[in-house]
């Protein structure tokens, strides 16, 4: 009988033909230890690429670092294309500009882009108007819907009742000024959220809640509102920042295709009968606007 | 050193598979060759991205890279840098699925010779898993098993985590894949989370 245990690791990595696949596949369902080794092993490759891929990551904020402190380096090499390009490109405008009259500027996404009408532009510049601009971090900051139009549904109230809470601003790590969390603070700052989530794609050891609590608002913002629901549930679970992730986690959850109803319903009743709840005010508001629906 | 734009497929290759300063010099090159990415914003910008999201596809484009490259999944079939676009085609894909689930990843036609890649694909909603789970096995540990899982020599993770030996580091590295793995056993509510479906 073939000892298929050496082979493990080449069935989860997806280098086995398929004729020894199907072969390998049957002999996992005859033999439960082999199933739970192929297992086993899965969870060990993923949490090492997950691990490596940290590590990577870190190497090319580095080296990205180092480029940054040597501007002009790739002009220097290729100034002949760019001046070429540039070239053909003023060219093109001023032909363009003869024959056409100016259009206005307005942009359209495709109808499948994740920058499409109906979503959320997941980027800071989609979304730079004036008015999140000036917006200081720590003060209420208007869901990125603001001035756009969203039918008026559950999620819109959900939105517009996003705030971001006071203690969000003074989320502090512990490390040092280059370390992920300081990294995605700043980024959140300057409404880059999505490099904000790249930062915090592995939590702070020693800060997972404080990075818990800005992956989720970075998540909300960013309009992922299944994953910020995710990340304000796991901090619902005690800690310093459970208030503020009980209402924004339930905003996020609102905000979710296809959320459970009765559930969120639930949980918004419960804040606005908890008196004592720093967001009662807004979710009794909430909640009235819901009922006049 | 010779110009990063000049290297050959085999020479990047080998880099990427080498010691710290030719993998250095592999990452150089992809990070400061505009054509690959100017490809990249050209490419996603053509198809409703904005350039931020271009530059993230193009990172997220490296890490799938480097990765068949590391578990040999890259044969060199097609040249370096076709591949790398389809990468970037499938990884944009892969990236509008997050916001539009719909999005069909069949779409890409990836040279057909090459191994399933979402095989090497790790799935959202694992990542959230494992990340919680990781933090059980510790900050230095999943240092050493990052360093141990992108085939660094014990030499280099001596250097690197300021072990006094090379033996030294090999201990550490071995306790550290030790307690990952006994962790894991220890959760069999994690193993069956994470059971893979394909």
């Amino acid at each position: 009988m073939k000892n298929w245990y050496n082979v493990i690791e080449t069935y989860n990595l997806g280098k086995m033909h398929a004729p020894q696949r199907a072969q390998f596949e049957a002999a996992m369902a005859d033999d439960p230890a082999l199933a739970q080794a192929v297992q086993q092993h899965r969870i060990e490759w993923e949490a090492g690429e997950l691990l490596a891929e940290k590590a990577l990551r870190a190497q090319i904020r580095q080296l990205m670092r180092e480029q940054a402190d040597k501007p002009g380096s790739w002009f220097s090499i290729n100034w002949k294309w760019a001046l070429l390009v540039t070239t053909i490109m003023a060219a093109g405008a001023a032909v363009i500009f003869k024959n056409k009259q100016p259009v206005a500027p307005a942009v359209q996404y495709p109808s499948n882009s994740p920058l499409g009408k109906d979503s959320i532009p997941p980027t800071p510049p989609s979304f730079a108007t004036q008015e999140h601009r000036d917006t200081p971090i720590g003060k209420p900051v208007n869901p990125p819907v603001a001035g756009r139009k969203i039918a008026g549904g559950v999620k819109a109230m959900a939105l517009a009742a996003y705030q971001s809470s006071e203690s969000f601003s003074q989320v502090r790590s512990l490390a040092g000024e280059n370390d992920s969390l300081s990294l995605a603070q700043e980024a959140f700052a300057k409404k880059d959220y999505r490099l904000a989530l790249r930062y915090l794609s592995s939590l702070p050891l020693d800060s997972r809640q404080e990075g818990l609590s800005l992956r989720g608002h970075s998540h909300f913002l960013a309009g992922d509102y299944a994953a910020a629901s995710n990340d304000f549930s796991e901090l619902r679970a005690g800690g310093v920042y459970i208030r503020d992730a009980q209402w924004f986690g339930l905003l996020a959850t609102i905000a979710t295709p296809g959320a459970d109803k009765n559930n969120w319903m639930k949980r918004l009743d419960a804040i606005c009968l908890d008196k004592k709840h720093p967001f009662q005010k807004d979710a009794a508001a909430l909640l009235e606007k819901l009922e006049k629906r | 050193m010779a110009k990063s734009t000049n290297l050959s497929d085999d020479k990047i290759l080998a880099s990427l598979r080498g010691g710290s300063e030719e993998r250095r010099r592999a990452l150089q090159y992809f990070f400061s060759n505009p054509e690959l990415m100017q490809w990249t914003l050209r490419y996603v910008q053509a198809h409703g991205g904005a350039e931020q999201d271009g530059r993230d596809v193009f990172e997220e484009a490296f890490i799938i890279f480097e990765r068949q490259v590391r578990t040999d999944h890259f044969r060199g079939d097609s040249s370096l840098k076709t591949w790398f676009h389809s990468i970037v085609r499938w990884q944009w894909l892969v990236a509008q699925r997050k916001t539009r689930p719909m999005v069909d990843l069949e779409q890409i036609n990836l040279p057909s010779s090459q191994p399933d890649p979402e095989k090497l694909l790790i799935k959202e909603e694992r990542r959230v898993m494992l990340e919680q789970f990781l933090v059980l096995v510790g900050e230095r540990c999943q240092r050493l098993l990052g360093y141990f899982q992108l085939n660094y020599s014990m030499q280099e993770i001596r250097q690197l985590a300021g072990f006094s030996s090379n033996q030294v580091a090999s201990n550490e590295v071995h306790g550290c894949r030790k307690k990952l793995k006994s962790l894991i056993e220890q959760h069999p509510e994690l193993q069956e989370a994470l059971k893979y479906r394909n």
